[in-house]
Order: structure tokens, then sequence, then C-alpha cells
């Protein structure tokens, strides 16, 4: 063959040959790269997760990227079924995504100008999306529906608004994140602590944690008494129980580093020495455990009292049924006259559901309802957090009977939710949050103290923040 | 005769003869170009604009971005974090290559020894290098757990006491340097593709010669192998340099970001903190940098790699 091409060149035949060949095999690989099947939706991990509905010319598909987890999926499609009844105009495709790399998932799908009709995210997202411009404001339909958005609680709504509008609604809550304390019952009772008035302040727990506390002949951690947390985000659940808050009311000052603020992260260092012996210690007590799996030192009581959010009610019924356990709110600093018991909504998790710009008005106006119908209304908003026994971003939601039913502490749940406080959130909240991390950690490794952590946190976090407003 | 030929008509015959041959240049081209296009598509134009977006502002997410010039770089300049996550890349190079290098020719050559079960051995070697990641990771961690860990329970039993592993600022870049060990059946392969291209020829002259087993290798071995040696070492600087996900996975850059790597912190940069023009700066500075080190590494093989 080479001699022969050698001899006579190449005929234009061979040529349109090679080509032809040459170009169908890149097609068939790039075909089989695809894999696809028509009909088939799948996540980024390339799984399949929906079968394409067909879609009748006066209907309208709205594709709807969520974090539920397949676990939900059942209780997603009937709510779905439902409102396919009610808006037969309607066909909703929700895509289970994974939670693997999600920031990355996210910000391709918006970047790429093809995002999801609908998409599920967090609060921070949502706030930077809006300042983007990437996501519209859902403000006019709500109006136009006569929405009454006093039905959430305010700590749940408030961080769905960015420069005057409304972005979303949540569900599930962003409360009930830091608001409540679980302690062991049977633990109390042994070390002669009366499990029926836990601690309501810090100097209460302090005591506790004392009696509680049990070491290893190593130094090592036996028995935790009390895990106040060692982290940047703990730190700021702890600041607003000491009447201590993240900003100014106008979102331009850093304030995390007031005397309030010095005072709680003192408190926790020294907490951290006198009962872990150290933050190694607390470290490697909780290596490769997680509140999601039977080996959590709580459920297996080698831990007093933490600090969960209202999702522990549902692990500790799978992972440790036996567990006689008490929940009452996160303890304040009893020393300051003006600090009380508070949770924190929106620091972390928290979700709401935001529709990408560009769409046409019709997919617009759909997108909006199923939003609504996940947030919002009864069949929607009220039932699918009810079926996981979670409470919902709506009070109303929470006062239905079958709650007290299947959890004896809903009342302290609720109270907690209506005590809880909305953290602000800026655009840059996630970098203004690791700066916090970041000198948290260091002064939990006694690299720095207290205030030399917390002015050094605050001085970059004002930086990102002027830099920000100033950039507006 | 040819003389006779008109100057059009000769031209015409020209084209006519070189036709063939420029179709035939350009079907090699036509076989490359699914390639080339994939290149240029996924390779060569990101990179391209990431030299581009360094010297803007973009989030990453919007259409909307700013030239800022050099900002980003005399940002970088001032920026903490990224000294602190060069230098712990810089670290775990200058380490984990070596030691990996070492330690991947030493199996290599003792699986280039006549046993019985080399087969086995050497695919349990491998075994590592496609177990995923994560799965890896997750196994690490209970081998590096303080209390629990398998690792620490070996040397308690001659009587070192517990390391803190991951959880403490001072070692967990070297537990994440013991963990790239496990994934050097690559390298080993490699070594030993490179170990059967050696004559034997050479070994029974030094055998006649009275060379034992360690100046075989070092006189012989070693010498024959160093364009094999040279090739692991420039891909595992550049792969070192890229470390991420084990950081990612077991760690997330703690504690006290000791192990912020590199590509951990440009990530964080592009896609937490959505300043995708910033993750770009980073890119580019790790580009230059790995390109310097390579001509280096390439300038140095001069001096001791052997194509004999």
């Amino acid at each position: 063959m080479d001699g022969r091409l050698r001899r006579r060149g190449l005929t234009r035949r061979d040529f349109l040959r090679s080509s032809v060949g040459v170009w169908a095999l890149a097609w068939a690989g790039a075909a089989c790269g695809r894999g696809s099947e028509s009909g088939v939706l799948r996540n980024t991990l390339g799984t399949p997760v929906a079968t394409e509905v067909p879609v009748r010319g006066d209907q309208v598909r709205i594709v709807f990227w969520n974090w539920w987890g397949v676990e939900r999926a059942p209780l997603m499609d009937k709510m779905i079924a439902e409102f396919h009844r009610d808006h037969p105009d309607i066909v909703v495709q929700s895509i289970v995504q994974p939670w693997d790399r999600r920031d990355e998932l996210v910000a391709t799908a918006l970047a790429s100008g093809r995002p999801p009709e609908v998409l599920m995210a967090t609060r921070q997202e949502i706030v930077r999306f809006a300042s983007e411009g990437l996501i519209v404001p859902i403000t006019k339909y709500v109006r136009e529906d006569n929405l009454d958005l006093e039905r959430f609680y305010k700590s749940e709504i408030q961080t769905m608004w960015w420069d005057g509008e409304l972005y979303s609604m949540p569900m599930p809550t962003a409360g009930g994140e830091t608001g409540l304390m679980f302690y062991n019952r049977d633990l109390f009772q042994q070390a002669g602590l009366d499990p029926d008035s836990p601690p309501k302040t810090w100097q209460e727990l302090d005591a506790v944690a004392s009696k509680l506390d049990r070491r290893a002949g190593n130094g090592g951690i036996e028995l935790m008494g009390v895990d106040i947390g060692v982290s940047g985000l703990e730190f700021i659940a702890w600041l607003y129980t000491n009447n201590g808050r993240l900003y100014s009311e106008d979102l331009k000052r850093v304030e995390f580093n007031s005397e309030q603020g010095v005072e709680t992260l003192q408190w926790m260092l020294e907490f951290v020495q006198r009962h872990y012996g150290g933050v190694q210690n607390h470290a490697d007590f909780l290596a490769s455990t997680s509140g999601e799996t039977g080996e959590d030192p709580f459920y297996q009581g080698r831990m007093g009292v933490t600090f969960r959010n209202v999702s522990t009610f549902f692990h500790i019924e799978n992972l440790a049924p036996d567990l006689d356990y008490g929940v009452a709110l996160r303890p304040y600093n009893g020393n300051n006259p003006k600090a009380e018991s508070h949770g924190v909504a929106g620091l972390a998790f928290g979700w709401g559901y935001v529709i990408p710009k560009g769409l046409d008005e019709k997919v617009e106006r759909a997108a909006y309802l199923w939003v609504r119908r996940l947030t919002y209304d009864e069949k929607g908003a009220c039932w699918f957090m009810l079926q996981q026994a979670r409470p919902s971003p709506i009070r109303e939601c929470n006062e239905n009977p079958r709650y007290e039913q299947i959890n004896p502490h809903w009342q302290v749940v609720q109270e907690s939710l209506e005590r809880d406080v909305p953290v602000g959130i800026v655009p840059p909240q996630a970098r203004i949050l690791d700066q916090i991390s970041q000198q948290v950690d260091r002064a939990m490794y006694g690299e720095v103290g207290a205030k030399e952590a917390l002015d050094a946190a605050a001085e970059e976090a004002q930086r990102i923040l002027d830099d920000y407003w100033s950039g507006r | 005769m040819s003389a006779k030929v008109p100057a059009a008509a000769g031209h015409v015959a020209a084209r006519r003869t070189s036709l063939p041959r420029r179709l035939h240049r350009l079907r090699g081209w036509l076989f490359i170009s699914p390639w080339l296009i994939a290149f240029a598509v996924f390779d060569f134009i990101p990179t391209a604009a990431a030299f581009v977006l360094s010297l803007t502002n973009w989030s990453g997410i919007s259409g909307r971005f700013e030239y800022v010039a050099l900002d980003n770089y005399r940002e970088l300049l001032e920026d903490r974090l990224f000294w602190k996550s060069l230098w712990n890349t810089v670290y775990y190079t200058f380490i984990s290559v070596p030691l990996g290098l070492a330690v991947a020719f030493v199996l290599a050559l003792l699986l280039n020894s006549r046993i019985r079960g080399q087969t086995v051995y050497r695919t349990l070697y491998y075994l590592p290098s496609v177990v995923p990641t994560v799965a890896a990771s997750v196994v690490w961690l209970w081998i590096f757990d303080t209390r629990r860990g398998i690792l620490n329970y070996l040397l308690g039993l001659v009587g070192i006491p517990p390391i803190h592993w991951l959880t403490s600022p001072q070692w967990s870049k070297n537990a994440l340097i013991i963990m790239s060990l496990w994934t050097i059946g690559g390298t080993v392969l490699i070594y030993l593709a490179g170990l059967q291209d050696i004559p034997q020829e050479l070994y029974e002259a030094a055998e006649v010669d009275g060379a034992n087993t360690f100046q075989k290798i070092t006189r012989i071995t070693i010498p024959l192998m160093t364009p094999t040696i040279f090739f692991n070492l420039v891909i595992g600087i550049i792969g070192s340099f890229q470390v991420f996900n084990v950081a990612f996975i077991t760690t997330g850059g703690g504690p006290v970001n000791s192990t912020l790597f590199y590509m951990l912190y440009l990530y964080n940069n592009a896609f937490s903190y959505f300043r995708m023009g910033y993750a770009s700066a980073m890119a580019v500075i790790l580009f230059l940098l790995v390109l310097v080190l390579t001509i280096c590494v390439y300038r140095s093989s001069g001096r001791w790699v052997h194509y004999a």
C-alpha cells in the first residue's frame, strides 16, 4: 500500500474514502463517549436518574436539579405527580445530583448559560447569584399571587432577600441547625446530674462537662462530656448566644471581633484545654465518626452533650433507637445580662430554589409555580417536611399535631425555630467565613490568642467586604 | 520536447502531479484532525483563556468581568495562603517525588527477580493504582487514626507513642506523603519495562569479572535506567504539583492549613469563592513554575542521564 502511494500519490477517491472513514470513526467515538440513549436523563456522574417524559406541544418542561438524595426520590415523585395533576401544562423532571464537587457542578452549569430551569441552592449561593444577576427575582409573582410571607419564620425568609428583591422561598429550614442541644439522659443520671434540668448557661455547661468527662490513661478522651465544637462555624454559633453578631445591620462592617466575640472564643479555647486537653484530642476522638453512622460517640453513649441539627432525630431513630436522650436549647453566656439562647439561620445548610435568568416568560412562570409548590403550598412545603419528620420553615406547618406524635421533643424544636436569628449574608460570604475558620483554627492550635485571631480575621474580612461594596 | 510544451499546459501538468501529493499530505492532517480539534478545544483554548482571564476579575459564573491588568498577580504576592499553599506543595513535591522514585525502583528490582508467583506480586503492587482515590482515602483515614489506627498500633508495639498523623500540623503533610506511596504502581510498571530492556549479557559479563549484586546495580542497572528515572522524575514533579484529591478528601487543607496544597487553594478560589480570574492567575503561575522546573531538570539531564 505504501509503495502504491509512493508510486501514484493519492487519488481523490482515496482521499474522500479516508475522510469519510476518519470522521465516521471520530463521530462514533464521540457518540460512544456520550453513551446517551434518547429519553434518559442522567446526572453529572452519568447515572440515569429519570426517564424523559414526553412533552406535548402545549406543555412546558421544567428540569429541576436537587440534592435531596435518591432515598427521598419516592417522596419527590409523589410531590411531582400531585403537581402534574394540578398543573397538567407543566412537566417537572427531577434530577438528583451527587454531592461530589457540588460547587464545581453548579458553577459550570451557570457559566455554561444552560442551567436547569429550577436549581436547589444554598442561602449563600442565592445571595451570590442574585448579586451577579444570574437569577430572577420572584417578588412580582409573589405579589401577583398575594402570598403571605409572614407564614415563614422571620429568620427563614429574611435571608432570601437581596437588594429589595425576593429570590426564593426556603425549604427546608436554615434554622434548627445550631439552636438545639442533645444530651444523654442515662449519662446524666450516672454522673448524678438531673436529666430534667439540662444546662441553660455556658457556666452550667462547663460544670456538666466536668462531671461527665472521662479521660483515657494516655491523656486522650474516653468519654467526652460536652462537645462544643472547635470550628469557625461553631464559634459563630456560640457568638450569637453571647449577644454578638457577624456583621453590622447594614452588612458593611464586620463585628465578630467585638468584646463579645473575643469573650466567646476565649471561653471556647479554655473549654477545649480544660475538658479535652487540647484540640488534637478532640479531633482524634471524633476522627472517622459521623452523625450519620452508628460509629458516632453520642449514639454509642461516649458523649454526654452535643449540638446538632434537626436531622439528628431521624438518625437517632435509625441508628440508636434505644438511646435515652433529651433536647434543650443551646446555652447562653450567663455572665452577660444581654445574652440569650439563639440558633442562627443561614450560617450553613438551608436551601432555596432559584430560577436562572433568560427563560421564556411561560417557562419562567412555570418554574415559579414549581418553586412555590416546593416552598409555600401545603401539598409541597408542609407535606414533604412532615413525611421526613423535619420542621418546615412555615410556622403553621409545624403546628400539625402529627409532629408531636412522631417527636416528643417537638415543642423544643418549635421554640428553637422561633428563637433563631438570621445571620447576615453577603456575596463574598464563603471567603469571609473561611477567614474566620482559619484564624479560629490557629487559635485552637495555640498559634495565636483569641483577640489576635479575631482581629486578624476581621481585618481581612473587612477588606473583602470593602472591596465588594466599593465595586458595586 | 518538454521545452515545446506551452507554458500554460506545463503549469496544468504540474498541478496534475502535485494534487495527489497535496491530498496525501492533507490525509495525514485529516487523520490527526480529531485529536487536533480536541486538543485545541479542550487544552489549548482553555490554557490560552486562563492567561487572558488572569487579567480580569471574572467570577466564573456570570458574563460580566472587568480588565484588572496585573491586580490578581499583585494580590497573590500579598496573599498569605498563596505562599502557604505553595510552600506546602513544594515540601510535598521535594519529599514525595524522590521517595516515590526510590521506593518504586526498589520494588521494581524485587519484582524483576525470578521468583515464584512473580505475576501475582506485580498485580498486587499495581492494584492500588486502580483503586479510586476516595476509597483509598477512607482506608488511609482508618490507618492514620490516632486512637484506633493500625499504624499507631504497630508503632505502639515497639514502644513509640501515638502520632497525631492527620490532626497535627507537624505530621499531616508527612502522612499524605506516606499515603502517596500507595499509588506508585504505575511508576513501578515503567521501571519494570526499563529493567527488562537491559541486556542480560552485561550482567553475565560483570559476573565473570566478579561483580557482586550491589556493584551490578550501581554500575549497570542504575546508569542504564537513568532515562526511565528521568521520565518518572519529570512526570512525578508535574503530578505532585497538582496534588489535590487526597487533601480534598482526607483533611480539607487542615489542620491550620498545613495540607492546603496549591491546587486545593486554586480550587477554593475558583469554585467556593467564585474568583475565577484570581484562580486563573494562580494557574498561570503554576504553569510557569512547572515549566521552569521541568526545563531545569531537562538541562541537568545531560549530566546524569545516559542514553547508551
